[in-house]
């Protein structure tokens, strides 16, 4: 794989506390990454630095291998449309349409007009008399649209119902495939992107406590449940993420991959469940909170 | 699709069902990698790989330029591989839960004859 | 800070160029503060002046016609109002523009100088429109009510080109100055304003105070004579230089924050 982006020891303070915290991870060339992390994780701050939108601490960021901070060649090849993004106060809908061209170079006016007619954008709207649901419409549209070489997604969705966050998962996949880019989408809704996803970083607390291919995490983990004396005899050698305790039940989420611990949690006839990667992800990083708390 | 299983290796066996069923027919051509990413909405890395799984293993083959099809004899070979995997997956376990249950393999045959025959 | 890899620079001028000038298309999208909103001041001060010379011209007819013929109306806010508003343009459209164009990718240099392009566009486009309306002002013997709306002749200027040359270097000035407040506020948010008004304040204080102090009034005072309108325009050249390129380290390491 070609890396794109290599980030090293990167920090970024805000007084004393750190918002991204010592992370060193890659991105690799044309493939969808998921930033996963609670909301405050410092997934923002990541991606802001990542487009020199904000200045490191300590650590280096490459991109293209370069440093992009004011380095135009770099960042014309990317797209960051925030979640929060603010425009011109006079800005219309058709002006956002007519002068994202001006700055991207792949930027297909077929495709955003596509995707106005789909989301059901008022053209002559000025942005800031836009519903919330339609002005997250507008940065997915400049961020599909211009075909990025890396296109950073922020919680894109705010205010999208279903319909809509559904048809940007297609419209996402369909013109990927169709062309394919890096892709770094940034959610705390798991479960409705794990499957569109090739990379997993997930970030806690500033910190990445997972950087993985999505289907390597898949099916790594199990959860039992059963008395509390069997799973505790099932889970004393194994390694527990998580484990919740009910009168005399015990359920706990073992990491394993091996199918023979399943068989030896099924032979000591307890029920057997799989884990989500949403479950996963809630589970590491409240485990990894844990740990914070008591460094702390 | 099924959390506790990668996809890609799902994807395969959606495929092999479909040739077993004999929905894709030997020497037909197979949807692309895109068109299995868009229709299970999964990543096209993700569809890919379930497709190279069953080219490395012969089920598929690749034109160039054109596509994947499927290979001449596809279908006897994931017929006997998943009747391994019957054995495996279902007889053994059937007959080590019969054992527990004191079924002998004469009610267990008995039983079968009955609900096949309902 | 990470120092150690150096900003690289992009050389390439066309590319640079373009960049800088699509900076300065997406300020002049804000049509209605850039454009609409001035030239309908404009409109209204030229129509609530006229209004006010007829009838106060009406008045005098009434009671001492031949005063009403030698009267002369009087008002220099017409132009001086421009030149003002080009300072709240800068502002507003630099602290406005400055996230989206960071969501388009676009470093702070370019960003920087494709916003003093269309405020140096601005600024023609505004000293040009003023002259010629001078110039109207001048050829209709004040719009026929012999009134001074826009006129600057006050300031010792004898030529439409001077007074072209005195507004073009007053609304630069100004729209320098109010790049480098908006800068700071980017940047620092409210204390950038604070900040701001008081370096104004203690230059404004030095200019004033230390003459005094080093009894050099008077000699300030034949400068500024000697000097005259068009001289001082010039000298305006420096602290808008000085401006601008604070404005520019200023923004450097500003970031749009959320």
């Amino acid at each position: 794989m070609t890396e794109v982006i290599r980030v090293s020891s990167l920090t970024r303070k805000f007084g004393k506390q750190a918002a991204v915290d010592n992370a060193s991870f890659t991105i690799e060339k044309d493939a969808i990454h998921g930033l996963l992390g609670r909301n405050g994780a410092g997934k923002t701050t990541l991606m802001q630095l990542l487009t020199a939108q904000d200045f490191p601490t300590a650590g280096s960021i490459e991109v293209f291998g370069a440093n992009p901070v004011e380095n135009a060649k770099v960042l014309s090849q990317l797209c960051f449309i925030k979640e929060s993004q603010r425009y011109p106060d006079e800005f219309k809908v058709r002006h956002v349409l007519e002068s994202a061209p001006w700055f991207f170079a792949n930027w297909s006016e077929s495709f955003a007009n596509d995707l106005v007619e789909e989301f059901d954008l008022p053209r002559e709207k000025k942005l800031k008399k836009l519903s919330r649901g339609q002005l997250s419409a507008v940065g997915v549209i400049v961020g599909l649209a211009s075909r990025a070489p890396i296109t950073f997604f922020d919680e894109p969705y705010l205010g999208l119902d279903a319909v809509a966050r559904q048809l940007f998962y297609d419209r996402l996949l369909a013109d990927y495939a169709e062309n394919p880019r890096t892709v770094i989408l940034s959610t705390h809704l798991i479960d409705e992107v794990s499957n569109l996803l090739e990379r997993v970083i997930v970030i806690d607390h500033g910190r990445i406590v997972l950087d993985e291919q999505a289907e390597s995490i898949r099916g790594r983990a199990f959860s039992v449940s059963g008395t509390s004396g069997a799973v505790d005899d099932f889970a004393s050698t194994r390694k527990v993420l998580y484990s919740s305790r009910l009168g005399g039940l015990t359920t706990a989420t073992v990491e394993s991959t091996s199918a023979d611990d399943r068989k030896a949690a099924a032979a000591a006839g307890l029920e057997i469940s799989p884990v989500s990667l949403q479950q996963l992800i809630i589970q590491k990083t409240s485990s990894s909170e844990r740990e914070f708390e008591h460094s702390a | 699709m099924d959390e506790s299983r990668p996809i890609f290796i799902q994807i395969a066996e959606q495929i092999e069902d479909s040739i077993i069923d004999g929905e894709l027919a030997e020497e037909a051509q197979v949807p692309s990698t895109n068109e299995y990413a868009a229709f299970y909405r999964i990543n096209p890395a993700t569809a890919g790989k379930g497709v190279n799984l069953l080219v490395d293993e012969g089920v598929l083959y690749k034109k160039r330029g054109i596509g994947m099809f499927v290979a001449k004899g596809a279908r006897s070979a994931l017929l006997e591989k998943r009747r391994k995997k019957f054995l495996a997956e279902f007889i053994r376990p059937l007959l080590s839960e019969a054992a527990r249950l004191d079924i002998s393999a004469e009610q267990l045959v008995d039983q079968i004859r009955k609900e096949s025959s309902k | 800070m990470n120092e150690n890899i150096e900003t690289k620079t992009e050389g390439t001028l066309p590319g640079a160029l373009q960049r800088i000038v699509n900076v300065a298309r997406l300020h002049l999208v804000n049509k209605s503060s850039l454009f609409k909103v001035p030239i309908f001041v404009l409109g209204l001060v030229l129509i609530f002046n006229l209004v006010l010379a007829w009838t106060i011209i009406q008045l005098m007819q009434n009671v001492d016609p031949e005063s009403a013929e030698n009267y002369h109306y009087w008002s220099g806010g017409g132009s001086g109002f421009i030149v003002v508003y080009m300072l709240v343009i800068a502002v507003q459209s630099i602290s406005m523009t400055f996230p989206f164009a960071q969501a388009y990718s676009v470093t702070r240099r370019d960003f920087y100088f494709g916003s003093i392009l269309a405020y140096l566009a601005l600024s023609v486009f505004y000293a040009t429109l003023l002259s010629v309306l001078i110039w109207i002002e001048n050829l209709t013997n004040g719009w026929w009510l012999n009134a001074q709306i826009f006129s600057i002749w006050y300031l010792g200027l004898k030529t439409i080109p001077e007074v072209f040359f005195v507004l073009l270097m007053s609304l630069i000035f100004f729209s320098f100055i109010g790049s480098a407040a908006a800068v700071l506020f980017v940047r620092f948010k409210a204390w950038g304003l604070v900040g701001f008004f008081a370096v104004i304040g203690v230059l404004a204080l030095t200019v004033i105070v230390v003459p005094i102090l080093t009894r050099t009034t008077d000699a300030v005072g034949a400068w500024f004579v000697t000097t005259g309108t068009i001289g001082i325009s010039a000298w305006l050249l420096v602290p808008t230089v000085i401006a601008g390129i604070a404005g520019m380290l200023i923004l450097r390491r500003a970031t749009p924050v959320s």
